[in-house]
Formats: C-alpha cells, structure tokens, sequence
C-alpha cells in the first residue's frame, strides 16, 4: 500500500498508448504481455506520466473532477489499481 | 567515412507450416566483435537451436557505412542499401525471384535494422492505395494479406507492394511506404486472377510461389488497416476493430517492435500507437464466398474500405 504522499510513477517496463475513445494499453516490456486500462485508468496514467509522478490523492482528485464523482469513491477506485500495478512492476514508488 | 562498431546478430524467427516467418523475431542478441577494418565490418550471425524455432546463420556479410550515415549491406547476392536519411531502400538485386529464405531474412533483418535507425518501422503487410491513400493489409502468414490484395486491385484499388511496408510518422500523419520484395501467394488463391497465373516464378516455401509486380513506392498516408483472417460463415465481412486491439496487433506484426536492445524502441511502439488511433481498422473476415468468387465477395466491401469513418480529419 502506497504511503498517503508516496509520488507514483510508471516503471521503464510500462510502455503506454491511448486510444481515441479514451481506454489505452500498457505493454510490458519484460513479459510481453497487454494490460488493458479503461477510461479512467488511463486518465490516470495519463495524468502519472504528465506529471513524472503523482499520489493516490493526486489521481483520485483528478478522476473525481473528470468523471464527476466523490473523491472517497475515486479513492476507492484508484488505490486497488494502483496496487495491482505496483504488483505488476508497472509503477514504483519514488 | 564513418567508424562504426558493428556487432555479432544472432536471431531466431519462428516458421510457420509453409516455411515463412511466422513472428519475425523471437530473441534477438547482439554481442560485440571487433572492428576489422574501419570501412566494413562483419557481421556473424550464430545459429541457436530453440525448440520450435529455426535459426539462421549468416556469414560472410558485410556492412560498410559512408559518408553522413549511408549503409550498404551485402551477403551474396543480398544487397541493402539505404542513403543517409533512410529515403532510398534497395534490398535484393536483380536475382530476388530466386532468393533463398536465408536471403530474403536477411535482407530483412537488414533492411529493419537501418531503417529503424532512420526512425522508419517496418510491419509485415501487404500495401495497396486508392485516391484517398494507403490501405494497409496486415497479419500473421497464411491469413490471406496477398491474395486480398492482389483482389483489391480488381475492384478499385492498386497494388503497391507486397508482404513488408515501412511506416514513419510525419507532422502527425502516419506515412507507409512500400518495400521491394516479389508478391509470394498461394496458387490456388489465383483463380480469379488467371491474368497471372503465367507470371508464376520460383516456389517459396512449400505452398507459396513468387512473381514481381512494378513496386508503387510513394509516400501514403495509411488513413485505412485491413486484418484478413480466415472465418466461419459463407459471407465475407467486415469488422470494425478498436484502436486498442490494432496496437497490440500491429505490434505483433512489426519488426523488433518492443525488443528493448534497438534503437528507437520507444518510438517505434508510439508510432505504431499513432497507427491506431488514427487509422479505420477492419477485421476482414473471409467466408466461404471469398473462395469461390472473391472479387464477387469483396466488391460489395469496397465502399466502406473507400470511405473511412475515422480517416484524417473525417
């Protein structure tokens, strides 16, 4: 679990595209393998590579604003995700 | 001229069934040799047994660089050559009718290699245009990327080369660009082309033989892809696709595409991208009407193919 100011970036191993529609795709390049990433998952990567870096506040403040939702349930959203990846060795702590 | 160190190249490429290249590259190494002249160098390629896979040694070639970046590529009767800016490509001489499997992943490997130094990514596809651009036909071997283009040419479009196109990004644009290299097709995917079926040539691969048609190398923006796959079903069809599932597809169709040792890898991937989310992509899904009439099946697809919902601007 990522500390509450613990800046989030993408790995070397993390290589991103979006899509017109908005969802996008990380290839990991160490495994080869696809993770797909809908609408605001992307957002946040988006917003994670914009930056060089961001919280789980952070991204939680940007979903809630793009998406029009609370920032508790943005939060919810983010913080298994944001796990999953780190898990994944696609983000780091910095 | 240029002092460049060249390395040992060591490659293995999967084959499919009929002897072609089914992913161009599983692993790819470079190790270092050294320098044997400061005008050619030599490059060895070893030969790695992996199950499932055929390796290719290459001996006896070699590389000279000249003045501002220019590359010429030789093993026997295999030439490369690309001028400083990647614009002027010439892979095999006058024989490549006849070149060998060895050559002719030669000549590829080369032909990648320098182009991709030059920010140029070459896909595995087959190339045709109309007056709105590029049409790009991609896929794995033995899907029918040929012979889909060669009946496109019957219905409006025209062929511009077969089996390898290069790709840039210009301003923005995806701009793809024919290779030259002999159309390899199957036969009996040319009875509604009889036309052809006299300019036949050598055998390539157990099913597949070879003939040359003028290469139509200009510049297109590639604005439409085409994925010809083998279907269920008596109807040809198509499909859109997402930009999503294009991507990973057109990285799976590229050369060296995400192997971290080239140069421009990162580039390569997010031109590629650009590819996607620019591009109207179609699964063209062949039935069984498309083997008895082809050119019947296809004609009533033309106009979606001509009218691209998400072309430039559109």
């Amino acid at each position: 679990m990522a500390r509450k100011n613990t800046k989030l970036q993408p790995t070397d191993r993390a290589h991103f595209a979006m899509m017109e529609d908005g969802t996008g795709v990380i290839l990991d390049l160490t495994t080869r393998r696809y993770i797909h990433l809908n609408a605001s998952a992307s957002q946040a990567w988006a917003h994670m590579l914009e930056k060089g870096g961001a919280t789980v506040e952070e991204l939680s403040a940007v979903l809630a604003e793009r998406f029009e939702i609370s920032e508790k349930q943005a939060k919810a959203d983010v913080a298994p995700w944001v796990s999953e990846m780190r898990k994944r060795g696609m983000v780091s702590s910095r | 001229m240029t002092r460049r160190r060249l390395h040992d190249l060591v490659l293995e490429c999967d084959l499919d069934d009929q002897g072609c290249m089914a992913r161009y590259f599983r692993s790819i190494t470079i190790a270092g040799e050294g320098d044997e002249s400061p005008e050619r160098w030599r490059i060895v390629a070893g030969l790695a047994e992996h199950r499932g896979t055929t390796s290719w040694s290459f001996r006896d070639m070699t590389v000279s660089v000249g003045d501002g970046g220019r590359f010429e590529a030789r093993a026997g009767r295999v030439v490369a050559q690309v001028d400083s800016l990647g614009r002027t490509v010439r892979v095999l001489d006058q024989h490549h009718e006849t070149a060998t499997g060895t050559e002719r992943a030669l000549s590829i490997v080369v032909l990648a290699l320098i182009l991709q130094t030059h920010g140029r990514f070459v896909v595995h596809g087959a190339l045709v245009r109309d007056d709105s651009g590029g049409v790009a036909l991609v896929g794995g071997s033995g899907v029918g990327k040929s012979s889909t283009a060669l009946w496109l040419s019957k219905v409006g479009f025209s062929l511009c080369g077969d089996d390898t196109f290069y790709l840039r990004i210009e301003d923005g644009i995806p701009i793809a660009r024919a290779v030259p290299q002999p159309v390899h097709i199957d036969p009996r995917s040319l009875h509604a082309l009889p036309e052809l079926r006299g300019r036949l040539g050598e055998r390539y691969g157990e099913k597949k033989r070879v003939f040359s048609t003028p290469l139509d190398d200009a510049r297109l923006p590639l604005g439409r892809v085409v994925w010809p796959e083998l279907g269920a079903g008596s109807s040809t069809r198509l499909r859109p696709a997402t930009g999503a599932w294009a991507w990973i597809k057109l990285i799976e169709a590229s050369i060296f595409a995400g192997e971290p040792a080239f140069p421009r890898m990162r580039e390569q991937l997010d031109a590629l991208a650009m590819v996607a989310r620019r591009a109207a992509h179609y699964r063209l899904i062949l039935g069984e009407d498309a083997l008895q009439d082809p050119i019947g099946a296809l004609l009533p697809l033309t106009r979606a193919l001509s009218s691209p919902a998400s072309a430039f601007g559109g």
